[in-house]
């Protein structure tokens, strides 16, 4: 049984965290809230995805019975459910929905999530989670440097990195971070003093990523005020950030463009 | 062209970035027709040089092929044999229909300006001057020709089954009847324009639950390159008649079809596709670019600019670097 209540901005903003990186996915429903960790089709880009429960107005699961008698039999009970969701069409719904509170209601037997927005009621059928990609295993990563910085200042960047080619490199130059793209005709540098971050570990690295991705993601991280990058030298990236007013955390990790030969 | 088996398929979209560092085996023809029925001025003409020579194939192979190489996608291009001899009756019906259009677009040009575009691409066509001026232009680029004992899609599905290329490039569905186990569409489409698509044909085998022989005859049954395929019949009954019945004699015995007009020489097209003529002493190498022939040849020769020629070399030879998109398996 899960039965939730939320605002609607924010489980817009969360939705649009995960739609950043994939369509679709499992979403594992427990007591203190929801989880979710996916791979894109390409394999180049993670999301992990993770809500609390009092992030919602109302919030209320319990592993359905015949459930749970049949996981007590074997191992460990793991009290929680998981769903196959299209986020996107889920996020289309909430474009019409408006800003209401949104309700939220799970039908387990028939596989159906109802949602309720004001006097709209859409109900969604899920996907089999069979039929979803595996979730990915936790990576194990070791960053030498980290960086926080304004989001809006990264974006901005990102979205003038748009016009000029499709990579950019990210790195840092003793105490300055930077940000390079370089195309055809144009190029674009941004550098920020330790002084001009929230963060900075010095250090000297940099690393190339495909900015087809790193716009996406820049658009799933518009409502966190600052952003945590976490960077290595041809190293994947780690942008971490928090969503639903702290209540929330997001994470996107991104494999690196590399130069051989 | 190719067989129209698309309904059936569920391809799945996908970036040039996340095909860095992967080899695919080009059908040349299919690529070749591409340019030369969209790469034109938007009366329908095709680019020419100042001695009036179609020039539309070159633009393509340097440009959109630069793209890809600075993707980090390697290319080997995957050239036509000699046509079987059912092939030949359907390219004499393909030769009366591009003359038709030919006429029609030189009516268009002075009637109907904005139909000419549509006629002029119908009427595109490649002759042996075309493929002789592509090979010359891709050997100077560094990129390797394969010459096919027959279909080139046959071709290119035997070189991703022997490892030697990932996946088979086409705009046509054939390679994967020719058992290729994977196949992209719209990859040297303009940037933008269409998003590269890929087929696996193990999917496609798992969704139906039909084997590659059961697909084969569902596309005799539709028509092919080499025969007409049963008139009043596509591909979504095919599918349910093949799943019913299993193979085309069966089709015939228990469905009772009366007229098998279009499918009579279906035992030698299923070999055609099932077990295809195919070269297997060629060479694959990638060479570094011969800039100064690849200027002479299209700047001196065609006409082309200087300036627009240099900067795709540039992206070629920075792309020698080789960047490539990596996966994140590696760190999981």
């Amino acid at each position: 049984m899960f039965k939730a209540k939320v605002n609607a901005n924010v489980l817009r903003e969360c939705i649009e965290s995960i739609t950043a990186i994939v369509d679709e996915g499992k979403l594992r429903i427990a007591e203190d809230g929801l989880k979710l960790r996916a791979v894109d089709p390409a394999n180049v880009a993670m999301v992990s995805f993770e809500l609390q429960g009092d992030a919602f107005d109302e919030f209320r699961f319990a592993v359905a019975e015949e459930v749970k008698s049949e996981t007590e039999a074997g191992t460990e009970s793991k009290a929680e459910t998981e769903i196959g969701i299209d986020f996107v069409k889920l996020l289309g719904i909430l474009g019409i929905g408006g800003r209401e509170e949104v309700e939220l209601e799970l039908d387990e037997h028939a596989q159906k999530l109802f949602t309720r927005m004001g006097s709209l009621a859409y109900t969604i059928s899920l996907l089999d989670p069979s039929s979803l990609r595996k979730e990915p295993k936790v990576p194990e990563l070791e960053f030498p440097v980290q960086v926080i910085i304004e989001t809006e200042e990264f974006r901005r960047t990102i979205r003038a990195a748009e016009k000029i080619g499709d990579h950019i490199v990210l790195g840092v130059d003793g105490e300055v971070f930077y940000m390079e793209a370089e195309g055809e005709m144009d190029k674009l540098r941004l550098g920020l003093r330790k002084e001009q971050l929230i963060h900075l570990t010095p250090g000297t690295l940099h690393s190339l990523y495909s900015l087809d991705y790193i716009s996406a993601m820049s658009k799933g991280m518009s409502h966190a005020e600052n952003i945590t990058l976490n960077l290595g030298k041809d190293y994947p990236l780690l942008i971490e950030f928090e969503v639903a007013e702290g209540k929330g955390k997001v994470s996107y990790l991104l494999a690196p463009r590399i130069e051989s030969e | 062209m190719g067989v129209n088996i698309g309904a059936i398929l569920e391809p799945k979209e996908t970036s040039l970035e996340a095909l860095s560092g992967k080899t695919v085996a080009v059908d040349a023809y299919n690529t070749l027709y591409q340019f030369l029925s969209i790469i034109r001025q938007p009366d329908g003409t095709p680019l020419k040089d100042s001695s009036g020579r179609t020039t539309s194939h070159l633009s393509g192979l340097i440009y959109r092929t630069t793209n890809l190489m600075e993707c980090g996608i390697k290319q080997i291009f995957v050239f036509d044999g000699k046509p079987s001899e059912l092939k030949a009756k359907v390219i004499e019906g393909r030769s009366e229909r591009r003359k038709e259009a030919r006429r029609k677009w030189e009516e268009a040009k002075v009637l109907l300006p904005e139909e000419a575009f549509k006629y002029a691409r119908a009427s595109a066509r490649i002759d042996m001057t075309i493929v002789e001026e592509a090979k010359r232009l891709l050997t100077y680029l560094g990129i390797p020709c394969v010459q096919a004992a027959s279909e080139g899609e046959a071709q290119a599905a035997y070189m991703v089954r022997r490892g030697d290329a990932e996946l088979v490039s086409s705009q046509d569905y054939d390679s994967l009847l020719f058992g290729a186990p994977t196949m992209i569409r719209n990859l040297s489409a303009a940037r933008r324009k269409a998003t590269p698509e890929v087929i696996e044909l193990k999917e496609l085998e798992e969704k139906h639950g039909i084997t590659r022989e059961e697909l084969v005859d569902i596309a005799i049954l539709v028509g092919t390159d080499f025969n007409p395929g049963i008139k009043g019949i596509g591909v979504k009954s095919a599918l349910k008649l093949i799943k019913r019945h299993r193979s085309i004699e069966k089709v015939i015995a228990e469905a009772k079809i009366e007229k098998i007009e279009g499918i009579e020489n279906y035992e030698i097209i299923r070999n055609i596709f099932l077990q295809p003529d195919v070269n297997e002493s060629y060479e694959i190498n990638w060479e570094t670019p011969d800039e100064e022939k690849v200027k002479e040849f299209l700047c001196e020769e065609h006409n082309f600019s200087e300036e627009r020629v240099s900067k795709a070399l540039e992206r070629i030879l920075k792309s020698k670097i080789n960047v490539s998109q990596r996966r994140i398996e590696q760190w999981l």
